[in-house]
């Protein structure tokens, strides 16, 4: 994984993505117990493109494939692990980008989503998967509730967080 | 909720809460092998599920199909 890490970084230190940040049950992992998946995703932003706009990731894949590693359809195989590059489509991953927490990994630099934007990410997504993650992170205890209130609202996810709470979160918090 | 069950359930619940205490790149490592884990799960299942024609479901016959 560091070395999948370290090529993510270089990445934005060259210049080729404006900023990234790990999600999924990667970047999950960080806050939760660790969550078995089979693929990395990162979340990336290209400067000056706007939200919604259509940007190509060609760029990342052919500087990954010049550093030797490997394409596998829509993964680039790094240190053994699948890594999939997801260009954000909205202004949420904008902003989980933007608001990603800084953190190394055996002298690595990374960045990984604030557990509350993992949260609203998922909410958005809403796939049987997704809501089961939403449920961890509210056991573990681990979410700022003022601050994924105000990412909701921003986002226009509130209705859909009551949805997820009058379903599964019980009278004594979960 | 008996009383044998609700150990167990106290018992995981402080398993995950030690999960997730461990530093990132420990937690890393063990993905990995989660990883790698579902994975050989995932080949043996689909041995066993997809036999040949004249093939058996115990992964031998249809390692030999492909």
């Amino acid at each position: 994984m560091k070395e999948a890490l370290l090529a993510i970084e270089e990445l934005r230190e060259s210049g080729i993505v404006g900023g990234y940040a790990i999600g999924g049950a990667v970047g999950a992992t960080y806050y939760l117990e660790p969550v078995a998946t089979l693929d990395v995703d990162v979340f990336v932003a290209f400067e000056g493109a706007g939200a919604g706009e259509l940007v190509s990731l060609s760029p990342i894949y052919r500087h990954l494939e010049g550093k030797g590693f490997e394409l596998r359809g829509e993964y680039v195989v790094m240190g053994g692990w699948p890594v999939q590059f997801l260009s954000v489509g909205d202004a949420l991953g904008e902003e989980a980008i933007a608001e990603a927490v800084e953190v190394e990994v055996e002298g690595v630099r990374t960045r990984v989503m604030s557990a509350e934007h993992l949260v609203a990410l998922a909410l958005q997504a809403g796939r049987g998967k997704d809501l089961a993650r939403v449920v961890q992170f509210v056991e573990a205890g681990v979410l700022d509730m003022g601050r994924l209130q105000s990412i909701l609202e921003r986002h226009g996810l509130t209705a859909a967080w009551d949805r997820f709470a009058r379903r599964f979160l019980t009278e004594d918090g979960a | 909720m008996n009383e044998q069950m609700r150990q167990m359930v106290a018992s995981k619940q402080a398993e995950r809460e030690r999960l997730a205490r461990l530093p990132f790149a420990e937690k890393l490592v063990l993905l990995g092998r989660l990883r790698e884990r579902t994975l050989a799960m995932k080949g043996s299942a689909a041995r066993g599920r997809i036999p040949p024609k004249g093939g058996t479901t115990n992964g031998v016959g249809a390692r030999a199909g492909r």
